[in-house]
């Protein structure tokens, strides 16, 4: 399940730093609030792409 | 009852609250009449089709981040939800909500204004299922 990290203090019933996932997005257009800087993605692997990267 | 001059209405795109970028709404709710008219009939007969729904906003244009031209940019082409309220975030039964699920914008236009006014998008939300809750 993606997380996002809310960025906007416009978004109905959330507040801006909190974490939201697709259940609570649901029927929303999710691409254009990231391209609106509503919400970002929260990378859940990026630990682990950093420490493969580094080992290569 | 009493009657409503509308000073505060709520209108939330894509769930970005933007009431405060905005002059005018308007909310249609249409239901298509199918025609049923059999022979015999001494007149037109009517079913109730799909819903005809529309919902028509001016905005104020914003191109600050994460407001008016951020948020609808985006939306063009695609559909999403819109919700209006007459009066306020908190929907009650003097208050009703009116939820447009899957409603679709064609087009919006980023700069309309003549010179010395306002910048302006009225976009037109066409389609989608309209709900009205009052809790």
């Amino acid at each position: 399940m993606a997380q996002y990290k809310v960025l906007s203090d416009r978004l109905t019933d959330v507040t801006a730093g909190s974490t939201v996932d697709d259940m609570q997005l649901e029927g929303l257009n999710i691409d254009a609030l990231i391209e609106g800087g509503h919400i970002e993605a929260i990378n859940a692997n990026k630990q682990s792409v950093k420490k493969d990267l580094e080992e290569k | 009852m009493a009657q409503i001059v509308l000073t505060n209405a709520f209108i939330s795109v894509n769930s970005v609250v933007l009431s405060d970028r905005a002059n005018s709404v308007t909310v249609n709710y249409e239901i298509d009449s199918v025609e049923a008219t059999t022979f015999g009939s001494g007149g037109h007969n009517f079913v109730g089709g799909l819903q005809n729904n529309s919902c028509e906003v001016a905005f104020m244009q914003d191109f600050a981040a994460a407001n008016v031209e951020a948020t609808i940019y985006p939306l063009v082409g695609t559909t999403f939800v819109v919700v209006v309220k007459p009066n306020g975030a908190t929907t009650s039964a003097t208050n009703p909500s009116y939820t447009l699920t899957g409603t679709f914008l064609a087009a919006h236009t980023p700069v309309a204004a003549s010179v010395g006014e306002m910048a302006m998008t009225t976009l037109s939300f066409t389609g989608g299922t309209l709900v009205k809750a009052v809790v």
